[in-house]
Formats: structure tokens, sequence, C-alpha cells
């Protein structure tokens, strides 16, 4: 009988043990439970309160989630999206959809190709004129395609702005240089003589006249192009470019002016045999080049020189230096050069009409081409070399 | 006598351009807007056609567009007026069929430069 009972308490203990073994177990997969519970509602809570849309499909492309922004972007109904296949809705990507659908069957059918930081992104036109920006990604755990995450916003606001501003720098464009075509055609016709000989004082001050409305052109020029570059309106045309014939075609105008204004000047191009084309947009090169020389050949004294140096550094880049004879520039205006209107204070700086925003032009137009700008002078009287370099062209660009 | 035709909303520029034209020897016509310009095309026939970009009623562009579809006048040259600023629109003109565009301030010499190239580049 005792072992009876000592079998009988034996089993009881153990029922107890097993007992606190399944409550533990019980109590601890409860309590995971909820904190994924909260973790589940804490995410849902974050992704109802972001204004971009969210939709969530599974791995067959099934709709399994979209918050609150996504319907209001999209304008459907959720429960007319949700649980439908993301393919239904390829009519809203317009012309893209075959590009869409192909880069999610890629996903799908090949999850291994997938690179991280891989992403669709897509500008959409809605049906009631709205302009969304869709961001595309797939969800993939150890190879495995688990389906997509996209991200909507609508942007309609952005591309009215985008558009105004465009206009902006048009209208502004046409605005000014009408009454420039004018004046300056005007007064050119007279100084020709077609409207019957002038004096001497007559011409003289129409020459004034034509002179400033030079400098007016250049400021419009500048002030738009700067316009332009900040609000990225600026497009290059990159093409293979020899910069010898584009530092000829620039040595030979300036050439030209210095005789027109009896400044005599030595000029020189210098180049290293072999030297590899660049890849660069050919008017805004130019511009670069015929700014540098322009300022090297304005800031030094007649009789001075002029260098232009062209070489390769290495197989990649091309470096070109400007070197002047002129004022040179101090140590505190060099720091400052290239800011927007900022010009230095040397006599013959400030005698020279100018605007202060070509440098700044400049500079952008070669950071443009992933290239770099820079200064040496050793300082007020000692001259000056600015220094750019461009990427060398690669065939296969 | 080689005539040109003009169209510019602007009068001050379309009263130069054409002063300047008939200075260089050339017989001028002068319409101030994109439906005159097109009207005036298939009525004087002239050998060059300088279009302003941006005019009342019809656009430079569309004027282009309605010249270049008429038999008798799809091989006059078409030279846009656009100040510099108007890249899009210049395409535009370009994919309408224009050959040239000059971009405004220009100076009167070289408006008659231009004008002498393309008119001798087109045999005329």
């Amino acid at each position: 009988m005792v072992k009876a009972i000592a079998g009988q308490v034996a089993i009881a203990i153990n029922n107890a043990h097993l007992y606190e073994l399944i409550r533990d177990q019980a109590e601890r997969l409860g309590g995971m439970l909820r904190k994924e519970q909260e973790e589940a509602s804490r995410s849902q809570a974050i992704l109802e309160a972001v204004a971009d849309g969210v939709v969530v499909t599974g791995p067959d492309n099934e709709i399994t989630f979209l918050n609150n922004s996504a319907t209001s972007i999209l304008g459907f109904a959720t429960e007319n999206i949700l649980h439908q296949t993301l393919d239904a809705f390829g009519g809203i990507f317009g012309k893209a959809a075959s590009t869409w659908m192909q880069t999610i069957n890629d996903w799908s059918n090949d999850p291994a190709s997938y690179q991280p930081g891989d992403s669709y992104a897509e500008q959409l036109e809605l049906e009631d004129g709205r302009i969304a920006l869709v961001h595309l990604a797939p969800v993939i755990l150890q190879n495995d395609f688990l389906g997509t995450v996209s991200i909507f916003r609508d942007i309609t606001h952005e591309v009215e702005v985008d558009r105004l501003k465009s206009e902006f720098v048009a209208t502004v464009s046409h605005e000014l240089r009408t009454p420039m075509t004018s004046i300056r055609g005007y007064v050119d016709i007279l100084l020709m003589g077609a409207a019957g000989a002038m004096n001497e004082n007559q011409v003289h001050f129409l020459q004034i006249v034509k002179n400033n409305t030079e400098r007016l052109n250049i400021l419009v020029n500048d002030l738009l192009d700067i316009s332009r570059i900040e609000a990225g309106r600026i497009t290059l045309s990159p093409q293979s470019l020899d910069l010898r014939d584009v530092a000829e075609d620039v040595l030979a105008d300036i050439l030209r002016r210095s005789e027109e204004e009896n400044k005599p000047m030595a000029f020189s191009l210098e180049t290293t045999k072999n030297l590899p084309r660049v890849l660069g947009d050919a008017e805004r090169i130019r511009q670069v080049l015929g700014n540098l020389i322009d300022n090297a050949y304005h800031y030094t004294p007649e009789n001075g020189q002029v260098t232009v140096n062209i070489s390769a550094t290495n197989g990649s880049l091309v470096r070109v230096d400007v070197k002047d004879s002129g004022v040179g520039i101090s140590q505190e205006d060099q720091e400052r050069i290239f800011d927007r209107f900022y010009r230095g204070e040397d006599p013959l700086v400030l005698a020279t009409p100018g605007t202060g925003l070509g440098l700044a032009i400049v500079k952008q137009l070669i950071e443009m081409h992933h290239g770099k700008i820079w200064l040496e002078s050793g300082g007020e009287g000692k001259g000056s070399t600015f220094s750019f370099t461009l990427p060398a062209y690669k065939k296969d660009e | 006598m080689t005539k040109i035709l003009i169209a510019e909303d602007e009068p001050d520029i379309r009263d130069l351009v054409a002063f300047t034209l008939r200075f260089a020897g050339y017989e001028v016509v002068t319409g101030t807007n994109g439906e005159e310009a097109v009207r005036l095309a298939k009525d004087e026939l002239p050998d060059l056609i300088l279009l302003d970009v941006r005019m009342p009623r019809m656009t430079g562009y569309e004027a282009c567009k309605q010249i270049k579809a008429e038999p008798n006048l799809k091989d006059v040259p078409i030279v846009f007026l656009s100040a510099k600023g108007q890249e899009t629109e210049i395409q535009d003109g370009m994919d309408a069929g224009a050959e040239e565009y000059l971009l405004k301030p220009f100076a009167p010499d070289q408006l008659t430069e231009r004008v002498r190239s393309i008119l001798s580049k087109f045999g005329k």
C-alpha cells in the first residue's frame, strides 16, 4: 500500500512539475504573443499616421495592407482594394505598367537578383489630374520573395511649383530681352549710319549706350543662368569634346577683342600630346573657358601674358590651367572669389564691368560635370591661375 | 528680289528687323501674330520666314507647323526669333520643322549675316 501511495504521490509530483512547466511555457508564449500584438499595433499606428501612402502585398501579389493615406492618394476605397492583386491596379501606372509588372515578376522569380537598395520609382498621373510619386521595393528574406511594399506620395504641389519656376524664368527672359533687342538694334542702326551721318559726339554717346546695353545683357544672362542652375532647370548635353579646339576658339575671340580695344596681350595655348577628349556640354564648357580667359584678359594690364595649359592628369581626368600675369588675388578674396556677386577691390577689377556672378556660375557648371575648380595666386600683383578638371571621355558612355 | 516674311508681335522689334533687312536689300512683308503669318505666307510665298516664338492668337510654333503643312511652302526655310531661356520652345520649333533660330537680343549685322547665310544654304 505504501508503494501504491508513493507511486500516486510521484505521479502527482510529476504532474505538478508538468503543470508548472506547461504553465510557465504558456505564460511565456502569452507574453511573447502580447509583445508581438503590441508591436503590431504600434507598427499599424505608425503606418496609419504617416502622410505617405503605404501598400503591402504578399508573395502572390495580393494586397494585404494599405493605410488611410494610400486610399486617399489613390482615390480607392479600402474594401475595393484589400485582397485584390496589384496588377488589377496596373492602370494607375499608365504606360509604365508593363515595366512595373516585369520588375515585380523579376523579383518574385529570382529573389537572388535583388540588390539591397534596389527599388522601382515612377511618377504617375492619377485620373483626377493629381501627380503621385511611387517607390516600390521587394521584401526578401533568406532568398524568399515575401511580397512588396509601395510608398505613394502626392507631389502635385511640387510639380506645379516647378512648372511655375520654369514659366517664371522663361517669362522674365522674354520680357527683359525684348526691350534690350530694340535698344541694341536701333543703336547699331544709328552707328551704322543707316539713318544718316552723325557727328563725333553722337557716335561717342551712342557707343556708351551700346556698351551699357551689353553690360545689361551680360547681367540678364548671368542672373537667368544662376536662377536656372539653382532651380535645377539646366540640362547638360554631354558629348565627346576636344578641349584644345574649344580653347583655340575662345582665344581667337579674345585676341580679336584685344586688337579692337588696342590692349596688347600675349596669349598662348600649351597642351600635352595625345590629350584625351573630355565628356562635357559643348556650350557650357565654352562658357567656362570663355569666362576664365576673359577674366584673365581683363584683370591683366596691357602687355601682360595669358597662358592656357591643358594636360591629362591620369587616365580619367583632364586638367585646364588658365594663368595670367595680372593683378592677382589677395588671400582674403581667394576665400570668397566663387561667391555670388563677390568682386575684389583692386582698381582694375572695379574699373571692369562685371556682375560678380561669372565665377559662381562657372563653379556650378564644373561641378555639374563632376569636375573640380580651384585657384592659386601669390597675392596682389602676382598673377593668378584658375584650374579645373573634367572627366575624360570613355568610349562606351 | 528676295522676299522675307517677318511675324513678330512687338512693334519695335518688328520695325527694327524690317528696317534692317530692307536696308540690306530684301523685300520685306510683316505680320503681327501667328495667324497673320500663316495667311501672309500663303499669299506672298516668301523665300524665308522669320517667326517670333511667343505671339498672340497663334504661337510661332503652331504657325510653323501649319506653314510646313502647305505643299507649296514646305521647303521655305523658317527661322525662329527667341530669347535664351526658352530652350523647350526652341526645341518644339525645331521639331515642328523650323531650320534655325536666332537668339534675342541680336545685332542688326548679325541678323543680316544669318539671313544671308540661311538663304545661301537653301539656294535662294
